[in-house]
């Protein structure tokens, strides 16, 4: 039973050890190649294995503090096995609605659309259950240098049940509306207006954040707070 | 404001002189001398900092110029921090790195002053790259302790103590910058985590650092050298990160306007 509590006592700084590597791979593969290596059925299986392990030490650490950001890295790791895409496949089933697709939008200005592209614009992935129009792209310019200081676009969501009112997406403050994020990362003014939009669903994301919300408070409260309880604890025993 | 860029690396190259009197001074036992030395490098630091951000009209954190200059400030207060807060002394060692930090910004990056971008717009910008500056720095501190751990073998375990105590007091703030990039790229980019090289070499050296730590409580921290090598090849992955990332046509990405 020792050596097997040790076997596992290693196991922690190996597994980091290799992740860290699989970084570091993944940096010369470029973003998206890295995406499906660390989305990979083999890299799927160590996910769902350092979730079970991160919930086993979370019941079996005795500090609250290593409770703490331990139950961060479970959330984080969680909510970001439910928000990939095989996530929301499984999830979809389990619940028996429609699997919500992540990918892009180009928005005409004044058309209502729904169709969801890949990055290059090249294939369709898939539709929203509501769509969304335009109404107007603008730039903000900044009048000593001459350039782009923002960029907004206001749009509409149409679904049923009849009009949301107007939304004006930037850059730094997307939409939130249906469950998805609508971040904006483009477009032009004038005559042929348009808008481009990121897609991506919100599963998972809550959890996600409030994982890092506690990770980074075990990390301070292990780091920073628990030394000098300790010197003060010691100073009042002195 | 109208400030010619090589007045600001003059002023940079300015600063760079007291610094570097100051890690002289401490290294020759000249405490007194040396502590007033890095205070006037840290005061024109200052009004550096001060004239560039004025000058472009926002947190000046935008490109490698801006931050090297940021970094040099931030060692005399860290410097001050580490030595009476967390008792790990070093403050010659702490100049020098302030003067080396200036050697670049005065010679080799462009101090061409350049509007920020809608992308960095964001309130999570300052502390994003300042948590993660400050850690840096700290971190760095750490290393140079542990490569005197590694050059005098491992006997001293004050040193490697009190390079654990810089690691320490730097991963939280490693983390939050971490934390912080992740719900700005939410915002900015419409996803926590894009796989961008930038955000995995982050990942990378956080990764590290929780590697250290755990090392560590395997081991009892008894592997004195072992310890010291893992907070240097931190080091390495940090400076990876701040310069090889940014400069090279490798890495490019979505955090593509630090140059």
């Amino acid at each position: 039973m020792r050596r097997l509590v040790r076997v596992l006592r290693w196991a922690e700084p190996a597994a980091v050890a290799l992740l860290a590597v699989l970084c570091v791979a993944g940096t010369f593969l470029g973003a998206e190649r890295a995406r499906a290596m660390f989305n990979s059925a083999p890299l799927a299986a160590f996910w769902v294995l350092a979730l079970l392990w991160a919930g086993v030490r979370v019941v079996a650490t005795g500090r609250v503090s290593g409770r703490l950001a331990l139950l961060g890295v479970v959330l984080v790791l969680a909510g970001g096995l439910w928000g990939s895409a095989s996530g929301r496949r499984i999830s979809s089933r389990l619940f028996g609605r429609d699997e919500p697709i992540e990918g892009y939008m180009l928005l005409p200005d004044g058309r209502l659309c729904d169709d969801l592209f890949d990055g290059a614009f090249e294939h369709r992935v898939g539709r929203l259950p509501f769509h969304l129009a335009l109404e107007e792209f603008r730039f903000d310019v900044d009048q000593a240098t001459g350039g782009v200081r923002e960029y907004s676009a206001r749009v509409t969501v149409f679904a049923e049940g009849g009009e949301v009112p107007e939304a004006v997406i930037e850059v730094n403050r997307p939409l939130h509306w249906g469950g998805y994020h609508f971040s904006l990362q483009g477009g032009d003014s004038g005559s042929r207006a348009y808008a481009i939009l990121r897609a991506k669903p919100d599963s998972g994301l809550w959890a996600v954040y409030a994982g890092m919300a506690l990770l980074c408070g075990g990390a301070f409260w292990i780091c920073w707070l628990r030394p000098v309880a300790g010197r003060l604890g010691r100073a009042h025993g002195d | 404001m109208a400030i010619e860029p090589a007045h600001m690396s003059l002023l940079a190259l300015g600063a760079t002189v007291p610094y570097a009197g100051a890690a002289l001074a401490l290294v020759a036992g000249r405490r007194t001398a040396g502590v007033w030395l890095f205070r006037a490098g840290a005061a024109l630091s200052a009004v550096a900092v001060g004239l560039r951000w004025g000058q472009v009209g926002h947190v000046p954190m935008q490109n490698l110029y801006e931050v090297f200059l940021v970094m040099a400030l931030l060692c005399y207060p860290l410097s001050e921090f580490c030595e009476r807060r967390l008792r790990v002394p070093g403050r010659g060692e702490d100049a020098l790195m302030a003067a080396l930090l200036l050697v670049p910004v005065a010679f080799i990056f462009d101090a061409t002053p350049r509007p920020l971008p809608p992308m960095l717009r964001s309130w999570l910008f300052g502390p994003h790259i300042l948590a993660y500056l400050t850690g840096y720095l700290v971190m760095f501190k750490a290393g140079v302790r542990s490569a005197h751990v590694l050059a005098d073998g491992g006997a001293d375990g004050e040193l490697e103590e009190g390079a654990h105590r810089l690691v320490r007091f730097a991963f939280p703030l490693l983390t939050l910058g971490l934390v912080l990039g992740s719900v700005w790229g939410q915002r900015a980019w419409g996803d926590y985590w894009n796989w961008d090289p930038k955000e995995l070499w982050g990942l990378t050296m956080w990764l590290v650092y929780v590697g250290y730590f755990l090392w560590r409580d395997v081991t009892g921290g008894l592997r004195r050298r072992a310890n010291a090598a893992l907070v240097l090849g931190g080091c390495g992955v940090i400076v990876v990160t701040l310069l090889w990332v940014n400069l090279s046509r490798i890495f490019a990405g979505l955090h593509s306007y630090a140059s």
